[in-house]
């Protein structure tokens, strides 16, 4: 816990740009996930960020709260869970899925990411394609899950 | 064709839109699932819900979120660390220079004439001859500077006024070949940009009536490939584009001459289209300090370094200290306190200034004729003299005011404690100041942005920054803002001059990023490596090597000088115990050591000082040498090391010192390659014998 606290300060503190101990509510999901949670979009809008920066401020004690409703939620999706539902993608069962069907996934599905983020995401996580467009997915999960 | 049920995501080979009607589908999948095959099939044989595929882009995305989130609060930190040293340096510059300040004002020497003759505003840096304002005008007036043959084997550019497009051309293609421009044209350009310099107004108005738009940029910092990107991207200035560079040409990057030498050129050559502003670097204190005296020495060989030097005082005395467009939009370098006063800063005599750092008295008692100031009217009394003292110290507070200042989010206006010069204004202010002259907006620079420019202030404050990868290659883009039409509308252009950059994913970036950043630091921990182990040693009765977090903590926050948040930074610095709440302290130097090799007597305390203080001896020293050689005599280098031990207020055992010069003064001549005396100091790994890597030389 006493662990959870330190990261939460720091994060909180990094964000705090002023040094006024107060966060701008814009950053919430940024500062959520920099906590090392990864809420949805809809669990971040439940807060009520802003769509502009400064408008509105948060202060620690207003951010802990969230911080706890977020940590609790049950549905975190775990490595394991990943490899399930990417296993439906893995036609030769081999581990591998194609580069294409994980770009269309990520920016189309769900809550879909803009094209420049997707293409970013798979530059700096996903393996080079082989020649029929496949890539083993696990290295790509394993440094999406793993320490940033 | 496909055997699908209306829940199969099957398109068609060309590519089209998916069943939803919604995005479409990328049709290079469609061929490779179909290419190859002697039959078509569906995209799923078998047909999984659509919530599962749902979930899978979910869990992608918040994971991929969250990924993006730890890697920025990794920059932001790796860049609060940047700015913390960098900003510490330059208080170091400022207490120094308030140092000599008041050395000059109370004691007038004390035995240490040679420095305080130096030191003090009646001299220049730099002096070939009397420094006298006729040698000076001869100089700038007359081409007596250009007696300079050309050897057969000078391959660069030839000069001529009047100045054309061909030749910036010539100048940029030779400057992109590393080739050095003669020194005889580097006196044309220096000379001509005083001339067009020295007509220029204070405060500069310019207007956008003929060309419709302007282009202002930010520091340069003597990075030319990024001067030659905005040339590149915007084109070279002419009536329909014209530019404003607005200050810190110079310093830290390593082309900073080719950088001025291009931007006068420039100025010669469009005259009506082409605008500098003055930065804080446009002074050879600083210049001393942080890398450019250097860079001439290094470039420029006796008798020439001296004059070049002399020549760019002269620029940077004359550049004007702000501008604005079309009476609304304020340019300046720094930025403005709750005392900027436009109307007095206009009939300012700016010419005076020729470094900030020196006080007003400085100033008031300096006449470029050199002659002593006790000319002053018998009959002046105190009064008049107090009231004199107060004007210059409120002139002097505006113009490090505009070009020292940084902007803040808290209403009002305070020293800028941080760079130890010049204010911080708040929105309310910049809010005043606009509107009391009439204007609308404020553009500066001054402070390095990850995206090149920031609004601040509600959008009435704008920074601006050109120079890309300032800190470390991927550290941040450039920028340079056009501003439109009759509404001075401002559109951005970012860019980055270093190509491997690009190459690189951001986790890379922020990855060397981090590395350089705690390089730095440690850096700055070895050099107070004593002090530091004592205090935790002091924490440690029983030598047990291990300290708690907090007390490691408390120690860094108050001997470092450096406020950063240590607790949070601490896995990366030093060894922290899995279980228990404590510290190997000895582990924060991991083994790492300044190099005593010539011993130094004194030991460690003293050598950690110097390596400290490195800069600030070395400014001091190459304002002492005269001639720009990069030696000075044994006595001068005694004296200077006096003189740092009581601004630092340890000891340096001058003899010891002065053993260790000698050992360097390889050929007897009495002088001391400071140079190599500096690189004395390095930090070296005690258990590899590796060397940290020095910046790379120039290539040049």
């Amino acid at each position: 816990m006493a662990k959870d606290q330190e990261k939460v300060k720091f994060a909180f503190d990094i964000y705090d740009f002023d040094g006024h101990g107060e966060v701008d509510m814009f950053y919430i999901g940024d500062l959520l996930r920099a906590c090392d949670l990864n809420p949805s979009e809809k669990l971040v809008a439940t807060f009520g960020p802003p769509d502009r920066k400064g408008q509105k401020m948060m202060k620690v004690a207003d951010f802990l709260p969230m911080y706890a409703a977020v940590k609790k939620d049950k549905n975190k999706g775990s490595y394991e869970d990943f490899v399930e539902v990417l296993k439906l993608y893995d036609k030769q069962e081999d581990g591998t899925m194609m580069l294409a069907e994980l770009e269309y996934i990520l920016s189309s599905l769900g809550e879909p990411m803009e094209k420049a983020q997707v293409q970013t995401a798979l530059s700096d996580l996903a393996p080079e394609e082989d020649e029929d467009g496949l890539i083993p997915y696990d290295s790509f999960l394993k440094k999406l899950c793993g320490k940033a | 064709m496909c055997l699908g049920t209306e829940l199969c995501m099957c398109v068609s080979v060309s590519g089209g839109v998916d069943f939803r009607g919604k995005e479409e589908y990328p049709s290079k999948s469609c061929f490779r699932f179909f290419g190859g095959k002697s039959h078509f099939y569906c995209l799923h044989s078998t047909v999984p819900s659509i919530d599962l595929t749902l979930k899978a882009a979910l869990l992608i995305q918040r994971w991929y979120r969250r990924y993006c989130a730890r890697l920025e609060i990794r920059r932001r930190y790796t860049w609060t660390i940047f700015q913390t040293i960098e900003y510490a340096g330059e208080q170091d510059q400022m207490k120094l220079y308030n140092f000599f300040n008041a050395l000059i004002t109370h004691m007038g020497g004390g035995g240490m004439n040679d420095i305080m003759e130096a030191l003090s505003p009646r001299s220049s840096p730099t002096s070939d001859g009397p420094t006298s304002e006729l040698s000076m005008k001869k100089m700038i007036d007359s081409n007596i500077l250009e007696d300079v043959p050309i050897e057969a084997n000078y391959k660069g550019p030839h000069l001529k006024m009047p100045l054309n497009t061909d030749q910036i051309h010539e100048l940029v293609d030779s400057f992109k070949k590393k080739k050095a421009l003669h020194v005889k044209y580097v006196y044309l350009i220096l000379r001509e940009g005083v001339r067009i310099l020295r007509q220029r107004s204070t405060i500069v108005h310019i207007s956008t009536a003929i060309a419709g738009q302007i282009t202002v940029c930010g520091d340069l910092h003597g990075k030319l490939d990024d001067l030659i990107m905005i040339l590149y991207k915007n084109g070279l200035p002419s009536t329909d584009n014209p530019y404003l560079f607005n200050g810190d040409f110079v310093d830290r990057g390593r082309r900073s001459m080719e950088v001025m030498l291009l931007l006068l050129a420039l100025l010669i050559t469009y005259p009506n289209e082409f605008y500098l502003n003055r930065g804080n670097h446009e002074d050879m204190v600083m210049n001393a300090r942080y890398g450019f005296c250097k860079e001439i020495s290094r470039k420029y060989k006796a008798p020439h370094g001296p004059r070049i030097l002399r020549l760019l005082e002269e620029v940077y005395r004359w550049l004007p200290l702000a501008s604005i467009i079309d009476n609304r939009v304020f340019v300046v370098h720094g930025g403005i306190s709750e005392d900027t006063d436009l109307k007095w800063i206009q009939m300012i005599d700016r010419s005076k200034y020729t470094s900030l750092l020196r006080t007003p008295v400085a100033h008031l008692s300096s006449n470029h004729e050199g002659k002593e100031e006790e000319s002053q009217d018998e009959e002046e009394d105190e009064t008049c003299k107090e009231v004199r003292k107060i004007t210059a110290n409120f002139e002097w507070k505006q113009v490090l005011d505009l070009l020292w200042s940084d902007p803040q989010s808290n209403k009002g206006s305070k020293p800028n404690h941080f760079r130890g010069g010049g204010s911080y204004y708040g929105p309310d202010i910049t809010q005043n100041i606009l509107s009391s002259n009439g204007l609308s907006m404020l553009i500066r620079s001054h402070e390095c942005k990850p995206e090149g420019y920031e609004w601040t202030h509600n959008g009435i404050c704008l920074t601006i920054f050109s120079a890309s990868n300032y800190y470390e290659a991927g550290s941040n883009r450039g920028a340079y803002v056009k501003l439109i039409g009759n509404k001075l509308e401002p559109h951005f252009v970012q860019y980055s001059a270093d190509s491997r950059t690009r190459k690189l994913t951001i986790r890379e970036r922020v990855g060397r990023m981090e590395t350089s950043a705690f390089r730095e630091l440690r850096g700055q921990i070895i050099a107070n490596r004593t002090k530091l182990q004592s205090e935790f040693k002091k924490h440690d009765p029983n030598s047990t090597g291990y300290i708690s977090v907090g007390t490691w903590v408390a120690v860094l926050d108050e001997h470092s000088h450096l406020d950063l948040p240590w607790r949070s930074l601490r896995d990366k610095l030093v060894e922290v115990h899995p279980t228990s709440d404590l510290v190997d302290y000895n582990s924060t130097f991991e083994d790492q050591n300044l190099t005593n090799e010539n011993g130094i007597k004194g030991g460690p305390t003293v050598v950690e000082a110097l390596y400290r203080h490195k800069d600030s001896l070395e400014t001091i020293f190459r304002l002492i040498d005269k001639d720009n050689s990069g030696k000075i005599s044994m006595e001068e280098f005694s004296e200077t090391c006096e003189l740092l031990s009581r601004h630092i207020e340890v000891p340096i055992p001058t003899d010891d010192i002065g053993d260790l010069a000698r050992s360097i003064d390889i050929n007897k001549d009495g002088l001391i390659d400071f140079n190599e005396f500096l690189e004395c100091f390095r930090i070296v790994q005690s258990s590899q014998h590796g060397k940290e890597e020095d910046e790379e030389d120039d290539d040049d």
